[in-house]
């Protein structure tokens, strides 16, 4: 950790140490070390200079400065002093081929005044220090009163306050292709130097920043002058470079940190005469100085990533390769004669990529800088080591070392993104002669060494299929390596991808790979650029993920193939990028619809599900039973009608949506039609003979559309079956769409009933409706439902009621004859008296029905009134019966819950069908083990399973044609499958699935949940029909 | 030879040297980042447009939009805010990245429209996985005269918001 103390002061007697340095300098050649702030690029430049630092043309630039003076202490030509000073600090390395000069003065006294915006909004300064005004290569701005650093950086920038930041800044801006700078500028605030005591840590900046200004880089040697671990020593002190990234903010003045803060280290020396070295052709116009190769040694080579055997695979970039004077007497390592090259540091940095670009937003290529020459991807060079005993040899020993994420994060070439080298590589003592050049490679042993991933090739044009659970592990390995990946999507999908980036131990990190995700149409030619991608690396607040979410969650535009690529963001690729990539998507719900109110079971297919997935619908959170990479198996909540969308999603901020996938009951395209509803004229108080009977169907007007709401009301007021004697109520269409209800007027006139289609939901809801005429007299009777279905050979007992009344009021008392007048039947009773609501009730005594059979309901004595309409019960044949699943379809309970039973109607095959009753219902059952489908319609894709237990019973239908049966366990333990086959007549099938399962911790399953409500049996009015139910078959 | 005796004067010059603590003053602190900004805000990149010059006299700027999470000073939580920043800076590195979710102590805008972080990269933090504010060691003496947690190199972004405010109130 850092010591505040071991930054301000330096150990007492570096000084004398410094001082002998300084001879040692002074009296050695200067060498070449370090690494160049920028390097010819694959574009922009001429090819022929790719890989070659940028430099001022034959060293030679010139510069000019302000008209004005720098303070109220510093005057024109005072400043222009200390700035040729600054200069004359890299101009005096014996070994660099540079002459900075100063060649005049600008063409005027830059300040506040002349560094305006127009009335157009256009922000003006003067020509002469544009980037354009190559013919004054570096300006130089004396901003005396801070009003142009106030101007250019923003209010308080150019105040004393700000000086440790904004004493001077600017750097080059401006390039040739020929891989040269053409222009530069440098503010210098003249707010910093208002007093004595600030011109020390003014000229300390000035000199670091004009070692920019000539294109030298950032240097990491002996960081733990800045971190305190280990303590600095005298020697740390004496080899850390001025040209390191930044100092600690509490470096005020800078001496408190370093004792000599503007003294060239070795590495200073070499890193400048590296881009500038003194050679036999340019000698002649740098008297006094030394040739930089033949004064000093040098030893480069390539860090490599190594594979099991040790051998080299790849090369390293990024590394901090150090190499360190060994004293010949003592035999230490020396930290005073120490100098740095980064692995990689004339290779690019930063390529760009496929997903986010190849171009800044200034539309400058990325790759302009660095070369793509993968030989130098992890070259390193000490050319310009010194010989510090001055002997004519010296020993260095090579280390390598990570760059300082907290006080080199800028060290080119990777900067600011740096990467974390991977395994380590032993230090190695290389001797290396005066004029002399070594080679060294480093083997960084225990690194990386996935070369490849499993699945390639993954390129862009030969995507590999997405894995199956949508989750994996991939390594982004090979320089430029990207993987892209293809699936099947639909339109109206939204969807999130998350890409983590890995170490070696497979832990998040943000200092290896930035993975950046895009994703296109399968068919898009390369260089297409991607429908959406991630902005940056590292887009959300998790740790080491990228992710296409939230803000950049992908919306499919059509149904089609996809494909997904992954890239690092600096188009880099190496064995240590390595990641972890989920694809989050919802592709499909099964049903696409279900009853309004939920309760239905829906699975919900796609990728990348997890345990804490969960499920929302309409906004609401919806209970989840099971889930597995590619499936989710949930309850739909309470809802209205309408369209849904389904949204999944979990704890890291992955989402998933459906839009309007789900359908509750009726969807705002349905339709509602009437089947029956029609009705002769009826007495006040008795039944219509037939039911009014509504099917919704869908847009095609023929789908049927279950689990509807239908509110069915009168006007005025009268009796509703479906709403249990109430004048209004809603209702769900059963499974084949259709609702009902019977109807008893309550008072004389013209009825109106209708039937509304999921009013709660729509504005203008469809309807349909029919009217009933009622009257009255002094002596009514009326049966109730009065025609009737049996199925052919039906022995079954079925009640008839008949119901007295005098001018609507119930009346009792009366005796009601009843009496076969056609076909075979017998009666429990030949007459009733009827109750005090006036109700009358036999018991017709159906045996092997083959005939027509007509009873009728007589007053007694003199059997008048009879009821208009008799008793019909009409035969229906056994090849005309049809089935219908009413309710108990694809249920899911929670193990030791009780299932729905399972409910059918028979009916004949007229349109609308009618129900049939006394007809018998066979009921196959097998228990398995479940396979978590019971939401699929088709059955699932199981093989054969295998049959735990089995069973057979039958069940009569009643007069409303249903039957059922309890799906049961037959004695089966723990999560049970229950399929059963129902069949009737000849051939009316129809198949149920039933399915328990251990819910997760803490599900809150809403109890029995199947794919439709149970439709009400009590379609018959008043008590007395209640015993309907009492059918029993013969 | 006029300009050797003024550097001459110069080197005496920097002899006289005060002490260091009468310099301390000029450290950056958090309340030294705080009270001159005039943009104090927690947000996210959303745009990075570069605006180059069109005629000769005229300064290239880059202007980049965020999307506002916590506004503190000078700018609405929830709102999208846009500067525009003189391009020298982006031209020495100091860039944004759309999507970069960064909390930002930025200068009242100039004359020019132009602002830039306080203090350089000082007035720049970015958060880590627990949304916890980097500070890094280099900044860490921001916290040293509010904080006293110079030794800790992030802190809970509530928890400097909160110190923030507390400048705001002085």
């Amino acid at each position: 950790m850092t010591s505040p103390s071991s930054l301000r002061s330096a150990p007492t007697g570096i000084v004398q140490l410094l001082a002998w340095a300084l001879v040692v300098i002074v009296l050695c050649p200067a060498s070449l070390a370090g690494g160049p702030k920028y390097v010819a690029g694959a574009s922009y430049f001429n090819s022929s200079v790719m890989g070659v630092p940028i430099t001022w043309a034959q060293g030679l630039p010139t510069y000019y400065t302000d008209q004005g003076s720098l303070s109220s202490i510093m005057s024109n030509p005072m400043a222009d002093a200390y700035v040729a000073d600054a200069f004359s600090r890299w101009n005096t390395v014996t070994t660099a081929a540079l002459q900075v000069n100063q060649a005049g003065h600008l063409a005027e006294d830059v300040n506040g005044t002349n560094v305006t915006r127009d009335a157009q909004g256009n922000i003006t300064m003067p020509a002469d220090i544009q980037s354009t005004a190559t013919a004054k290569p570096i300006g130089v701005v004396y901003d005396a009163d801070g009003a142009v650093t106030d101007a250019l950086l923003g209010v308080g920038a150019g105040s004393a306050a700000m000086c440790f930041s904004n004493t001077t800044y600017g750097g080059p801006d401006a390039f040739t292709t020929s891989g040269n700078f053409a222009h530069a500028l440098v503010v210098i605030n003249g707010n910093c130097i208002q007093n004595s005591a600030q011109v020390p840590d003014f000229q300390y900046r000035l000199i670091r920043t004009l070692g920019r200004v000539l294109g030298l880089g950032w240097s990491q040697v002996n960081d733990n002058v800045l971190s305190g671990n280990p303590p600095p020593t005298a020697q740390d002190y004496a080899g850390f470079p001025l040209m390191h990234t930044m100092d600690p903010v509490n470096c005020v003045p800078i001496s408190s940190c370093y004792p000599n803060p503007t003294q060239l280290t070795m590495d200073d020396q070499a890193a400048i005469s590296r881009l500038y070295p003194v050679t036999a052709q340019n000698i002649g116009g740098f008297p006094g100085k030394h040739l930089f190769a033949d004064t000093t040694g040098r030893i480069h080579g390539s860090v490599w990533f190594t594979d099991a055997n040790g051998n080299p695979i790849q090369p390293m970039q990024g590394v901090n390769v150090v190499a360190r004077w060994v004293d010949p007497v003592s035999h230490q390592v020396t930290r005073q004669y120490a100098m740095a090259s980064v692995s990689g540091f004339l290779f690019s940095g930063n390529a760009g990529n496929t997903v986010t670009g190849f171009t800044d937003p200034g539309g400058n290529r990325w790759d302009r800088f660095g070369s793509n020459d993968t030989a130098l991807e992890g070259f390193f060079d000490f050319a310009g080591l010194q010989f510090p005993d001055g002997s004519d040899v010296a020993t260095y020993q090579l280390t390598v070392e990570a760059a300082d994420l907290t006080w080199s994060q800028l060290l080119e070439p990777y900067g600011p993104w740096q990467v974390l080298p991977s395994g380590s590589a032993q230090p190695v003592l290389v001797t290396v002669n005066r004029g002399g050049a070594m080679q060294q490679d480093l083997l960084m042993l225990g690194s990386a060494s996935q070369e490849r991933d499993m699945r390639e090739p993954e390129t862009y044009t030969a995507p590999a299929k997405l894995p199956g659970a949508g989750d994996w592990l991939g390594t982004l390995s090979g320089y430029g390596d990207a993987d892209y990946f293809w699936f099947s999507g639909r339109v109206n999908r939204t969807l999130s991808v998350q890409v983590t980036a890995l170490d070696e131990t497979g832990a998040p990190t943000q200092d290896k790979g930035r993975p950046v995700i895009g994703m296109w149409g399968l068919s898009s030619p390369p260089g297409t650029v991607p429908g959406v991608a991630t902005p940056t690396a590292f887009n959300t607040t998790t740790y080491g993920l990228s992710a296409l979410q939230g803000l950049w969650a992908a919306q499919l535009q059509i149904t089609g193939d996809f494909r997904l690529g992954i890239a690092d963001e600096r188009g880099d690729g190496r064995p240590d990028f390595a990641y972890h990539a989920r694809l989050f998507y919802a592709d499909t719900i099964t049903p696409a619809r279900v009853a309004a109110g939920g309760g239905t079971v829906v699975g919900i297919k796609g990728y990348g599900f997890g345990g804490g997935t969960t499920v929302a619908i309409g906004g609401t959170s919806a209970s989840v039973a099971s889930r597995t990479a590619n499936l989710v198996v949930s309850a739909a909540p309470a809802l209205n009608d309408g369209v849904q969308d389904v949204v999944l999603s979990d704890s890291t901020g992955a989402s998933t949506s459906m839009i309007g996938a789900l359908t509750y009951g009726a969807g705002p395209n349905d339709s509602i039609v009437l089947l029956a509803g029609a009705n002769p004229s009826v007495a006040v108080g008795t039944e219509a003979p037939n039911p009014m009977l509504v099917r919704v169907v869908g847009p095609d007007g023929m789908t049927p559309v279950p689990g509807a709401s239908v509110y069915f009301n009168t006007s005025p007021a009268a009796a509703l079956s479906a709403c249990g004697g109430g004048p209004n109520c809603t209702v769900l269409s059963d499974e084949h769409g259709e609702a009902s209800t019977r109807i008893i007027p309550a008072t004389t006139g013209l009825i109106t009933i209708n039937a509304v289609l999921a009013p709660a939901s729509y504005t203008s809801p469809k309807y349909v409706q029919t009217t009933l005429s009622a009257q009255s007299s002094a002596l009514d009777i009326a049966l109730a439902w009065p025609t009737r279905y049996g199925a052919q050979g039906a022995s079954v007992d079925t009640v008839l009621t008949a119901r007295v009344l005098s001018y609507g009021s119930p009346v009792s008392g009366k005796t009601v004859n009843f009496q076969v007048m056609t076909g075979s039947a017998g009666l429990s009773s030949a007459s009733a008296v009827s109750d005090n609501s006036g109700y009358a009730s036999t018991t017709v005594q159906l045996r092997n029905l083959v005939g027509q059979v007509q009873v009728s309901a007589c007053i007694a004595p003199n059997n008048t009134p009879c009821a208009k309409y008799p008793l019909n019960v009409y035969v229906v044949a056994l090849s005309s019966l049809q089935m219908e699943a009413v309710s108990g379809s694809a249920q899911l309970v929670a193990v030791g819950q009780t299932f729905q039973p399972v409910v059918v109607r028979i009916t004949d095959s007229a349109s609308p069908p009618d129900p049939v009753l006394g007809a018998t219902v066979t009921f196959w059952s097998i228990v398995t083990r479940p396979d978590n489908d019971v939401f699929d319609e088709s059955g699932g894709e199981r093989g054969m399973p295998v049959i735990l237990a089995s069973a057979q019973s039958t069940a009569i239908s009643d007069v409303s044609g249903l039957a059922s049966v309890t799906p049961a366990s037959l004695g089966i333990a723990g999560p049970i499958e229950v399929e059963i086959s129902a069949t009737a007549g000849i051939t009316a099938v129809h198949n149920f699935e039933a399915e328990s399962a251990w819910m997760p911790p803490g599900t809150n399953w809403p109890g029995v949940r199947a794919k439709w409500p149970v439709r009400k049996r009590t379609e018959h009015l008043g008590s007395a029909y209640r015993d309907l139910r009492g059918d029993t078959g013969r | 030879m006029r300009k050797k005796s003024i550097l001459t004067a110069a080197v005496l010059f920097t002899l006289f040297i005060p002490t260091a603590s009468a310099q301390q003053r000029n450290q950056v602190t958090l309340r030294q980042l705080t009270r001159p900004a005039g943009y104090i805000f927690l947000g996210r990149v959303k745009s990075v447009q570069y605006l180059p010059a069109t005629h000769a006299n005229q300064v290239a700027t880059v202007r980049v939009r965020f999307q506002v999470e916590q506004g503190l000073r000078g700018v609405r939580s929830g709102k999208q805010f846009t500067i525009r920043q003189w391009a020298g800076l982006w031209d020495a590195g100091e860039r944004y990245r759309t999507g970069e979710r960064l909390l930002l102590f930025l200068y009242p805008t100039s004359k020019l429209g132009l602002t830039s972080p306080v203090a350089g990269p000082r007035g720049r933090f970015a958060l880590d996985r627990n949304g916890q504010v980097l500070l890094g060691m280099e900044r860490t003496a921001l916290l040293r005269d509010s904080l006293e947690q110079e030794r800790r190199d992030r802190i809970p972004l509530v928890k400097l918001l909160r110190e923030v405010r507390n400048y705001e109130e002085e």
